[in-house]
């Protein structure tokens, strides 16, 4: 079964870490969680060229366009972008489900850009750059919701074991004496 | 605030629906305009091709007096923006604007480099490639028609021109018609897929919000009331219910405050027992 129901994990040793090893973590996860943002921005900056360079295909030298071959159907590629997006969806909030803790947000950015290129090529981006940029920014917003919420569910859990080590490290000199 | 259920359990359903409804609606736009824009090339296509045969005759008689008013009848109609006919050297030989009549056009001008970008010009051309748009001086769009005039048996019988293998076109005809008209319709459809669009929206993720709203997050939100009126001391609230649960989770609450009590009773009499 692939959503595991919580009761059925074993308990973290959270008690066993130091301090430092929880203040550690909790940095990581601070740094993760900003990896989705990193992905959108990456992403707006690759809208932008594609925008404003987009047309380019159409000044490449005539051998070089021959070399190329013609470009896929306009009609076909737009099916393949509804498509994916589709199951991109899908497959993250599948994932949001199982509690995935990686970041996939850099393939969607290679396949964004791959339908940026082909829609460039067949001339077509101009008519086709709003479709690509809304699924863009839903796919890699979504994963970034995803990966942000756990990481904050991650850290909030870690601040807790921080804050019961150091109730723990209080007690134990009065009991000392 | 961005911890609480609500919003972990509604974002992502609104993000991914919104933002799905949204892509299929501009491709929908996409492949509806591209149709429109189709459909139009085609009627014009045929346009242009009804006028080239409906002035064959005047050719065939040299009538240009005809040939012209005919040209110029044409041109006044509504949302005609322009119709000429060039001879092969691309000189305007008759036109809806008297003005352009003996005037040459550039070989390499849009409308003429689809046939002249070569070395060799092209004699025929695909239906699509014969259309091209463009701001006229009026600041209106124009969706223009350049078709072939080829030449016939009957126009070498007639003592004009060469033999067809000689000279295969004669000249071209180009008609010009006003987009607004396409333009309006492709402004209804936008605003047409505006409104579906968010009535989409509205549908589902107001469906989402209100059956995550009545199923889980109101009893959720009555069992973390009920769970803290217990921790104060508050035992005989009424228990949220209705979900399997929830209705668990409220039984094993009931359990373990009365395991609690029970527990202190039995701590309060061994207490009064050592004291006496």
């Amino acid at each position: 079964m692939p959503w595991r129901r919580h009761t059925e994990e074993p308990a973290e040793p959270a008690l066993s870490r130091s301090p430092d090893e929880a203040k550690a973590r909790i940095r990581a996860f601070a740094a993760r969680s900003r990896l989705g943002q990193w992905g959108l921005i990456v992403f707006l900056l690759l809208s932008i060229i594609a925008f404003r360079f987009g047309s380019l295909f159409k000044d490449l030298p005539e051998d070089w366009q021959a070399a190329l071959g013609p470009a896929p159907p306009i009609m076909l590629m737009s099916i393949a972008l509804a498509v994916y997006a589709f199951s991109a969806l899908l497959y993250i909030l599948a994932r949001m489900m199982e509690g995935d803790r990686k970041y996939r947000g850099w393939s969607h950015l290679g396949y964004l850009a791959g339908f940026y290129l082909f829609f460039a090529y067949a001339d077509a981006l101009r008519d086709n750059f709003w479709a690509i940029l809304v699924a863009g920014l839903t796919i890699l917003g979504l994963e970034h919701f995803r990966l942000w919420s756990h990481c904050k569910e991650a850290i909030r859990r870690e601040r807790e074991i921080l804050a019961d080590l150091d109730r723990c490290s209080r007690r134990l000199p009065s009991d000392n004496s | 605030m961005l911890n609480k259920i609500a919003v972990k359990a509604i974002f992502p359903i609104t993000l991914a629906v919104t933002g799905f409804v949204i892509l299929g609606s501009l491709l929908l736009y996409s492949f509806n305009k591209n149709d429109l824009i189709s459909d139009t090339i085609r009627h014009e296509v045929g346009l242009a091709d009804t006028i080239v045969k409906s002035t064959r005759y005047a050719m065939l008689k040299f009538d240009r007096e005809m040939l012209q008013n005919t040209i110029g009848d044409i041109g006044a109609l509504d949302g005609v923006e322009h119709v000429r006919i060039f001879n092969k050297k691309g000189i305007v030989m008759f036109s809806s604007d008297p003005g352009e009549i003996e005037q040459a056009v550039d070989k390499q001008a849009a409308g003429c480099n689809g046939c002249h970008s070569g070395a060799e010009p092209a004699t025929r051309l695909g239906t699509m490639d014969q259309a091209r748009r463009f701001t006229n001086g009026q600041g209106s769009e124009v969706l223009a028609i350049t078709t072939p005039i080829y030449n016939e048996p009957s126009c070498i019988a007639a003592g004009c021109h060469r033999p067809v293998d000689e000279s295969e076109i004669l000249g071209t005809l180009d008609i010009g018609l006003s987009t607004a008209q396409l333009q309006n319709s492709l402004s209804q459809l936008r605003m047409r897929l505006i409104v579906f669009c968010l009535m989409v929206l509205f549908l589902t993720v107001g469906g989402v919000c209100a059956l995550l709203q009545r199923n889980v997050l109101l009893p959720v939100r009555n069992l973390a009331t009920f769970a803290e009126s217990m921790a104060a001391g508050k035992v005989d609230l009424k228990a949220p219910e209705g979900i399997e649960e929830i209705d668990t989770i409220v039984a094993v609450l009931r359990n373990q405050v009365d395991q609690l009590q029970q527990m202190r009773a039995e701590q309060e009499n061994s207490d009064k027992v050592l004291k006496n």
